[in-house]
């Protein structure tokens, strides 16, 4: 198939620099819009320490006053950027390069090529840019007429430049150019010249007579054996222009450079051609860069991850996160953490804070469940809201800080969702009753749709419903809660499937004196009291309604809560991670560890005296919230069985039998933690 | 432990050197300088290399049979074999040290990501430290040299690139020894490591004068 009396040519490989595709799609954008007229655009080649046969470009490419880069060479240019994917592939793509082949042999005839040899370095473009997608199709030719081939005399192998004693002048001649020539002609038998096309050319008299002296010189950005494209159009050029030199033999210098700047691996091709090179309507034309498979067709590239906003700011985004796992705890696992969907239960103080801690870790779905409006009080605390909101009629929570969370993160998944949590003890009247149920349909399957579940709310009653809803589905559950100075921060034991007997498939150990609590064991927020939640609201002040809390209590239990949450998604059990607790005081063993250290049951400290300990407790087994029996009974009768514990708390004592328990002795069992009594926070 | 920083000025003075020496070896490294600001100026470099990530052949969305004319002379050479590297050497404000920044991307203008520039160097890495075109000895493999590229953000650009991060940088150039361009020895300590090799012309340049 290759013939080796044919002289083969390095194809032109196109490389593209990415801010090629910026600047295309700010003109785009910007300065052309609908139109998609041809542009002028430019390229360089090099041949100093060339690889493969390039020619490159980049933004500058659309300067109207082009410079290549140092130690380059200029290219010429078309760009023909279709506005749609249609028009790309609808385009003849034979009558666009007959049409660009014929402006050069335009350029040809009318000498054009003798004033700007760099008009013989020709190549153009057809692209689409879609500016959504930031997907760029697109395909380089480099136009050159279809002439007679060359014939290699005495065999293929082209001579090296060192090997050619009349040619030993050059290198020194080339140092003194201060412009290194693209285009030029070298005689040996003159030492101290180098000629432009135009100094030989222009009146081309003479010039088949001396073409045993003559050596066309041009910048070979190949590193093949072959010489690059540009001496194709090059010699189609030369023959043309001198038809006396057709059936004469002729010499060809493609000037290399190595990369200690020594020009001797330079090669020489003499090459004969045997017919006349004419260019009529008929001539055909050669130049389509294959693609990638070496196929004829078009390129398409995905500047997404470097261009799209939405993905560079999540890299940037993430980029503290990443430090974090490569510089301190490689095996964090990221992945894990982006992909947990987050339901609060509350969008004040506590639910601000946590959405602004789980922000920082890179959570990315975050729903908001509250009925509260912006009041004039709230911004300062709650972090999510400003003034304006306040002013603007009391913007709803739910919704503002849904709002809030993507202008933060505009990659993240928030919804706000403005509902009443039905709680024991608060009576639903008939007339709310279908509300009500409908509120109950979309808070559970808000509870089956998220992973981890917050209980941010001001009551210790509105916690109920999600404790019940986390334990019945199975989802973590992280629980904070406020008083004056102090803070309760804890992760309620993990539920069980529908028919799995309660407690850990896996036996918790002890470590000395440390006792093992298995994550399924532990208790929830309601299992240290003996009473069902009644009506707490009723009969208080404003100040015992509305928490007056230390600021800062707020930040520090949001900011365990996260904690909590994250270092439990790092263990592989996550929320049946055990828990562990020294009867007497400080232990002397140390306590197993997760990817980020301890995993307590809860947290419970305050600021009176800077300290927080550790309690972990056991599961209740008359739990009014996650007691098995409360359990199978939602399962069985759903809403109905809700709306037994809205009417009257008591239901759930009765059903659990902690009634009993109160008849016997208040007294003794007094779970009643007093110092630390959650009167809550103000908002929700 | 002795550690070697340097003040912008001088960090600017000798990346100034180290340009006019390149130019003088005809070397293509360029000195940009965004605007007088301290931090505001960087020495760039690039270079292409072979491609040894991504896969030989892939989908391309549009093919065009329709076009095909028989053309005997063109040698098909291997396509999209090559990546370029963009290397930046940038003064950090808070380690008082050059900084190694670089991206590389393929010939379509497509960005390698991290992970994927790990994989060209922790092959090229261990032959680099063996051959160190400079005399001093990398107290570091090549695979501690790795752990410490991250993502950080160009302080001058603005956007993520990949870094050596400088958190060893003035230990490395202590250990260096004396240095007469602290840019030139940093270049040389660093490079190897991400196939910046500086030809030894540039060490001549000192031991001659």
């Amino acid at each position: 198939m290759s013939d080796p009396t044919v002289l083969q040519y390095a194809p032109l490989q196109s490389f593209v620099n990415p801010t090629f595709w910026h600047k295309l799609s700010d003109i785009k954008l910007n300065h052309d819009r609908l139109s998609d007229a041809p542009k002028p655009i430019f390229a360089y080649y090099t041949n100093f320490n060339a690889k493969a046969c390039l020619l490159e470009t980049d933004y500058a490419a659309f300067n109207g006053d082009f410079m290549a880069p140092r130690l380059y060479y200029p290219a010429v240019g078309t760009l023909y950027n279709k506005n749609t994917i249609e028009d790309f592939k609808a385009c003849d793509k034979n009558e666009l390069l007959r049409l660009e082949g014929r402006k050069l042999v335009d350029d040809f005839r009318t000498d054009r090529v003798l004033d700007d040899p760099k008009l013989l370095a020709r190549f153009f473009v057809l692209s689409f840019a879609d500016l959504t997608t930031y997907n760029y199709y697109y395909w380089f030719a480099f136009p050159c007429p279809l002439t007679p081939t060359l014939k290699v005399e005495n065999g293929s192998s082209p001579q090296s430049l060192s090997d050619i004693p009349e040619l030993q002048h050059l290198e020194s001649l080339l140092k003194s150019q201060t412009q290194k020539p693209n285009f030029f002609i070298v005689k040996s038998n003159e030492k101290d010249t180098i000629y432009t096309l135009k100094d030989l050319l222009a009146t081309s008299t003479a010039i088949a007579e001396q073409s045993d002296e003559l050596y066309f010189g041009f910048a070979d950005p190949s590193e093949y054996e072959h010489p690059s494209w540009l001496m194709r159009v090059y010699a189609a050029y030369i023959f043309y222009k001198c038809p006396d030199l057709v059936g004469k033999t002729v010499k060809f210098l493609g000037l290399r450079y190595d990369s200690k700047n020594k020009c001797d691996k330079s090669l020489v091709w003499t090459v004969l051609q045997t017919e006349p090179v004419r260019f009529d309507e008929s001539t055909p034309f050669v130049g389509w860069e294959p693609n990638r498979n070496n196929k004829m067709g078009p390129r398409m590239v995905s500047m997404r991850d470097s261009m799209d906003p939405k993905i560079l700011v999540e890299s940037a985004i993430n980029l503290n996160l990443k430090l974090m796992k490569w510089r301190l705890v490689p095996d964090l696992n990221l992945d894990t953490i982006a992909n947990t969907k987050c339901l609060l239960f509350g969008a004040g103080t506590l639910g601000c804070n946590v959405a602004r801690n789980l922000l920082a870790w890179g959570f990315k779905h975050l729903t908001f469940l509250d009925n509260g409006r912006v009041s004039y009080s709230n911004p300062l605390r709650q972090t999510l809201y400003t003034h304006a909101d306040a002013i603007a009629g009391n913007a709803m929570k739910a919704v503002t800080a849904a709002k809030r969370v993507k202008e933060i993160n505009p990659t993240a998944v928030s919804t706000g969702h403005v509902m009443q949590i039905p709680m024991p003890g608060h009576t639903i009247g008939a007339s709310m009753e279908q509300q009500t149920n409908e509120d109950l349909n979309t808070i559970k399957s808000l509870v089956e749709e998220h992973d981890a579940i917050f209980l941010l709310t001001d009551s210790r009653e509105s916690r109920w419903l999600p404790t019940l809803l986390g334990n019945t589905f199975q989802k973590i559950v992280i629980n904070a809660a406020l008083g004056f100075d102090s803070y309760l921060v804890m992760r309620h034991g993990a539920g069980s499937p529908n028919n799995a007997a309660a407690g850990d498939a896996a036996q918790p150990i002890d470590v000395g004196d440390l006792k093992c609590i298995g994550g399924g064991n532990l208790g929830c927020y309601f299992c240290n009291d003996v009473t069902a939640p009644g009506n707490s609201l009723k009969d208080r002040t404003l100040d015992q309604q509305c928490t007056v809390t230390r600021p800062g209590v707020s930040c520090i239990a949001a900011s365990y809560a996260v904690e909590l949450l994250v270092s439990l998604l790092q263990h592989p059990l996550r929320d049946h991670a055990p828990a562990y607790y020294c009867a007497n005081g400080k232990s002397n063993f140390k306590e197993p560890e997760g990817l980020l250290g301890v995993i307590p049951h809860s947290i419970r400290g305050q600021l009176s005296n800077f300290e927080n300990i550790l309690p972990a407790t056991q599961k209740f087994s008359q739990c009014i919230a996650c007691s098995e029996k409360i359990i199978a009974e939602y399962r069985a009768q759903g809403n109905a069985f809700l709306f037994k514990a809205f009417e009257t708390a008591k239901y759930l004592e009765d059903l659990t039998g902690i009634s009993d328990f109160k008849a016997l002795d208040s007294a003794i069992i007094d779970f009643d933690d007093s110092d630390l009594e959650m009167s809550e926070t103000e908002d929700m | 432990m002795s550690i070697v920083t340097l003040n912008w000025e001088e960090f600017l003075q000798e990346a100034t050197q180290f340009q006019k020496i390149s130019e003088r070896l005809n070397d293509s490294w360029t000195l940009y300088k965004k605007d007088e600001q301290e931090g505001n100026a960087y020495l760039i470099y690039e270079q292409k290399i072979i491609n040894t990530v991504d896969q030989k052949s892939c989908t391309d969305v549009l093919e065009d049979t329709n076009y095909c004319i028989e053309d005997v002379t063109a040698a098909m050479p291997p396509s999209n074999y090559l990546l370029k590297i963009e290397y930046h050497i940038v003064y950090s404000i808070s380690y008082q040290v050059p900084v190694l920044y670089f991206r590389i991307y393929r010939n379509d203008g497509s960005m390698l990501c991290i992970e994927e520039a790990w994989r060209i160097f922790r092959d090229y890495g261990d032959n680099a430290s063996n051959t160190n075109s400079v005399d001093v000895p990398v107290p570091r493999t090549a695979a501690d040299m790795l752990s410490i590229m991250t993502q950080l953000d160009h302080p001058v650009l603005g956007k993520p690139y990949i870094a050596i991060h400088p958190c060893r940088t003035a230990e490395l150039l202590a250990q260096a020894g004396n240095s007469r361009n602290r840019i030139l020895t940093f270049i040389s300590l660093m490079g190897p490591y991400v196939q910046l090799n500086l030809s030894n012309e540039y060490g001549k340049q000192y031991t001659v004068s």
